[in-house]
């Protein structure tokens, strides 16, 4: 059955036709690998040779190769074509236009952990232990494959080394790990070699963009347009929503007063691509913020001007119906020009080195799950020991960013108790409630919320409890450091213990369960529920480099990065998510390439050929928590682990213009391409 | 990827390690492993047994003999780039030995094993699946090459940073074998150790074992190795230079121009050599070595980036080798 989570398309094993190098055909379990091996290697596979499609633009007109036979109209998946406000008014009210195309070549997560997937079936009940990122999806789509109600399925996720997007839907290899072990009876696990992390992919689009804006004189931007040409993979994977988003998240962090998109996802007979931290959003954001830049400079207006005269205020709808509340992003501006100095740098240094900038925001959670349901996106649920130790049930998925400790701080934080007495138990489905799981950048504030909900539900219950006894106002009492107080008086009460069990003693359930749902965002028209979120996160960066005019290679000597998170829940935490996108966006800018043969093979899947910077490559990284306070998030949090990638990449190749006089269109960059745009360059002269 | 099954031998001395390299066709020395255990997982050997020759007290130590400066063969490269006598002696091969790889590789590699890296292809160090599925190219017993369709020969790029510093120093290599019940030696060049060849890049034969390296003290040697790569914390090389020579008056004494990376062998850039040989330094002699610098070498597409790419860089790196060197 297919169980692709939006597209449908896919199967555990491909069934009559393999679309990819790389489709999972025949699963064996064995005892051990060496076993599993030779026996793979007595499985005859004849396969007919079809025409394979590598190029986009033959996807979208080849009508005689059909790479999936839905696709109505060559190999095109999906189109989106959506206008805002009056273009065409907002064009002629412009003193200027420009147009300009970019291209962003596909890279990889790149998560060091390979996905492993671990089945147990026993007495009729299936156990997945997985590496995944979105539990929840993984149970209903296992239930729903296999024919096994819900209550006879468990997916576990057990401790995690990264995701990025890469495990966030469910995956062949849990399938097939699963159907083997009812068949064999014997737990079975399969774990992804390096290379088939690279072979089955689901990382980022190649993209290739178009963009043309109208500004008035002063650089007040009049009307955007944009289109986007996605090459999609075998599979549909996510990829509607990154085309969606592709286009939805162009019309902040600046006033755009009128604006259209047109997008397309096209099949190719290539690995298929998905989610890929900052979904849908880092290969436009890289396009726009160099294309402002060149606007800049074609009107001679300042880099950080132009981005300062634009920025959105708090409190905006966008064009497109985003409803902006919280925003800090002139400070995040103002922040990384003071960080960088801009002032005395920008266009002032020698020829070679160069400062460059860069804005961007991003979604706090998606408003709308994967499979439309009216339920809510997190439940969180808080019990009280009999010794005052409290334990958090969350079906959030920690993948290494810190869930289950930001869940432990907030319920610590609400109930007034010291950290150590709380206890997070996670994504387990048959122990904890509904989460929908790591992405989107949902978890902070959904699960967060929900998680305040359930914690100040039961510190109500044991304050109402404690002054009914005690006879005091309510609002007379508090809890501090695991003690109650009551207001003004230094001396406590009781300890947090022995007032939880005078609550219980007066029949009040010290077990409450919270739940978060956003509200209604959805813009009034067609594909208008991806883009809405409850809170956007905004940021900008500055980047310092070094160019080597003579063998194109470009060092970049550090990042400055300013994130409007909402509050710092956890600024240790919150500033290595910031510290490890950045390094991210660094890779994709100077060196990650995941690519192709022309027969359609991976052209290095492994580590060395794959050029993942170092911690040695890594810039020296500056991170600013800016906070905002956002109304609707816990404690007014936002998030910060995707959102702060965006401007990585064009705050580089921004500053590299600035270092050499070159503009550059195409990434990943190589040394080939800058000493080509100097020669260029030289000749023009 | 997971190791064929194999048995490590562990012989307590050169005489055993030899006698057992002879005996044992399907053999191979390891050392440190980090290119041998890889090529072992990628099943691009087949080979039955291991040879540990790491802790051979035979094979250690760096030390004076003579006019020699004699390094054993299992000496780990991260004690190479340490050594002070060779930072101050022969820079070039600290320099070297410091651009190999990453921290945590150079603290398993020795100089031995590096002397000895197979030459890379993108086409060949692969998996064995990966492989397979592209089927067999000339490296691998095929008829065909895919880095530079039609080849009647395999351009395998040498990839290993050490040699063409050593060939800079005019080292030469102590290479033992068993024959008759005893350890027969042979000294040799060690730029003769190599030929350009990605199939067969190696002289020595498979029962031989590389010893000692030895390098001739010099009176005011200076000398340098430069790397291009695409990650200067771990990458192969995709150029590379070494250059020695001493001033004499003023004038380029025993000048010796290495290139790495540019074709299966480490490759001497003669005509270069030849016309800054007793000259004076100047800008115009570097750039009119410049130019044909890199004439003997044919790099193809078998590496990241562009091979005329490579080539340039190459030549940028050898003038900033001897302004670097001139200014010491």
């Amino acid at each position: 059955m297919a169980f692709c989570l939006c597209s449908q398309d896919e199967y555990p094993l491909a069934v009559e036709k393999v679309r990819f190098v790389g489709d999972e055909v025949a699963a064996v379990a064995a005892i051990d690998e060496a076993t599993a091996l030779r026996a793979l290697e007595l499985i005859d596979v004849r396969y007919e040779v079809l025409p394979a499609i590598l190029d986009p633009h033959e996807a979208l007109v080849r009508e005689d190769v059909k790479i999936h036979e839905r696709a109505a109209e060559a190999n095109i998946e999906r189109r989106v074509h959506l206008v805002f406000g009056d273009l065409d008014k907002g064009f002629a009210a412009a003193d200027y236009i420009r147009e300009d195309r970019f291209f962003k070549d596909a890279s990889s997560h790149a998560f060091l952990e390979p996905h492993s997937a671990l089945a147990q079936y026993h007495d009729g009940k299936l156990t997945l232990w997985s590496s995944t990122q979105v539990p929840h999806y993984v149970h209903r789509s296992l239930s729903k494959v296999l024919g096994i109600a819900m209550e006879k399925v468990r997916v576990i996720k057990p401790a995690l080394g990264g995701g990025f997007g890469g495990k966030g839907e469910p995956l062949p290899l849990e399938f097939a790990a699963s159907l083997l072990a009812v068949k064999s009876g014997q737990p079975v696990r399969i774990t992804h070699s390096r290379e088939e992390v690279f072979l089955t992919h689901r990382g980022r689009h190649p993209m290739e963009m178009t963009l043309k804006t109208g500004v008035k004189k002063d650089g007040t931007i009049t009307a955007v347009q944009f289109s986007s040409l996605l090459d999609g993979g075998a599979y549909g994977s996510y990829g509607v929503v990154t085309m969606i988003y592709s286009g939805q998240l162009l019309t902040a962090p600046y006033r755009v007063p009128a604006y259209a998109f047109d997008s397309t996802r096209v099949f190719t007979n290539k690995p298929p691509c998905g989610a890929q931290r900052g979904h849908g959003g880092v290969q436009p954001r890289f396009a726009f913020e160099v294309h402002l830049d060149r606007i800049a400079a074609d009107l001679g207006i300042d880099s950080l001007e132009i981005r300062r005269c634009n920025a959105i205020d708090p409190d905006t709808i966008t064009v497109n119906e985003l409803r902006i509340t919280s925003c800090a992003f002139k400070a995040c501006l103002d922040r990384v020009a003071e960080t960088v100095d801009w002032k005395n740098r920008r266009g002032k240094l020698p020829y070679g080195k160069g400062v460059g900038l860069a804005g961007g925001f991003y979604v706090s959670g998606a408003a709308y799950p994967i499979y439309a349901n009216p339920m809510p996106h997190s439940q969180v649920q808080i019990r009280v020991d009999r010794d005052g130790g409290v334990t958090v049930y969350s079906g959030a998925s920690d993948i290494g960013q810190g869930s289950d400790t930001l869940l432990m701080m907030i319920t610590a934080e609400t109930l007034g108790i010291p950290e150590q007495s709380v206890r997070v138990v996670s994504a387990d489905t048959e122990t904890t409630p509904v989460d929908l799981g790591s992405y989107s950048s949902r978890v902070t504030f959904m699960a967060g919320n929900a998680c305040c909900q359930a914690a100040r539900e039961i510190r109500d219950r044991l304050l109402g409890a404690c002054a009914k006894k005690l006879e005091r106002n309510h609002e007379d009492l508090m809890l501090r450091g695991g003690f109650l107080f009551e207001n003004g008086k230094p001396e406590p009460l009781m300890t947090f213990a022995e007032a939880s069990v005078l609550a219980e003693a007066s029949g009040v359930a010290l077990c409450a369960l919270g739940s978060y749902r956003p509200p209604e965002l959805a813009g009034s028209y067609k594909m208008g529920g991806v883009g809405p979120s409850p809170a956007y996160s905004f940021g900008a960066q500055a980047a310092e480099v070094e160019v080597d005019t003579e063998t194109g290679e470009v060092r970049v000597l550090k990042i400055h990065c300013a994130h409007d998170l909402g509050f710092a829940l956890n600024p240790l935490t919150a500033t290595g998510q910031a510290e490890g996108a950045v390094a991210m966006g660094f890779g994709e800018t100077v060196l990650e390439h995941h690519g192709f043969l022309p027969g359609g093979r991976h052209n290095g899947p492994n580590f060395l050929d794959y050029k993942l910077p170092t911690c040695l490559d890594v810039p020296e990284i500056e991170v600013t928590l800016i906070e905002s306070i956002d109304p609707a998030g816990p404690y007014g949090a936002k998030e910060i682990g995707e959102g702060s990638l965006h401007p990585s990449l064009p705050a580089i190749v921004n500053a590299i213009h600035d270092a050499i006089g070159c503009w550059f269109h195409d990434l990943p960059l190589t040394p080939e391409q800058v000493l080509a745009a100097l020669a260029q360059k030289e000749e023009r002269r | 990827m997971i190791l064929p099954e194999l048995d490590v031998l562990k012989p307590e001395t050169l005489a055993e390690a030899l006698r057992l390299l002879k005996e044992n066709p399907d053999a191979k020395p390891v050392a440190g492993g980090t290119d041998l255990l890889v090529l072992l997982k990628q099943r691009t050997l087949d080979v039955k047994f291991l040879i540990d020759i790491s802790k051979l007290s035979e094979l250690q130590g760096v030390d004076v003999q003579g006019n020699d400066l004699c390094i054993g063969a299992a000496i780990p490269l991260v004690d190479i780039a340490e050594n002070r006598r060779i930072n101050r002696d022969f820079p070039a091969l600290a320099d070297a030995a410091r651009s190999v790889a990453s921290p945590n590789l150079r603290n398993m590699a020795t100089i031995g094993g590096n002397l000895c890296l197979a030459p890379r292809c993108l086409y060949y160090n692969q998996s064995q699946f990966w492989r397979v599925s592209l089927g067999r190219c000339l490296k691998t017993g095929g008829d065909v090459c895919f880095a530079v369709p039609g080849s009647k020969r395999c351009y395998a790029c040498f990839s290993a940073d050490c040699p063409p510093a050593l060939i800079a120093l005019d080292a030469t290599v102590t290479v033992a074998r068993w024959e008759e019940a005893c350890i027969k030696e042979r000294r040799t060049l060690l730029a003769d150790l190599y030929r350009d060849d990605g199939v067969s890049p190696l002289t020595i034969e498979p029962n031989e074992l590389i010893t000692a390296i030895r390098l001739p003290l010099r009176e005011a040697l200076r000398s340098a190795y430069l790397k291009y790569r695409r990650r200067a914390s771990i990458d192969f090389p995709l150029a590379g230079v070494a250059l020695a020579f001493g001033l004499e008056a003023g004038r380029f004494k025993n000048i010796r121009i290495v290139l790495n990376a540019l074709a299966s062998s480490p490759v001497l850039a003669g005509e270069s050599m030849t016309l800054m040989e007793g000259k004076p330094y100047s800008e115009h002699v570097v750039e009119e070595a410049m130019a044909c610098l890199t004439r003997g070498t044919h790099p193809v597409r078998n590496q990241v980036g562009s091979p005329a790419h490579r080539r340039r860089v190459a030549g940028i790196l050898f003038r900033r080798a001897v302004g670097k060197l001139i200014s010491e």
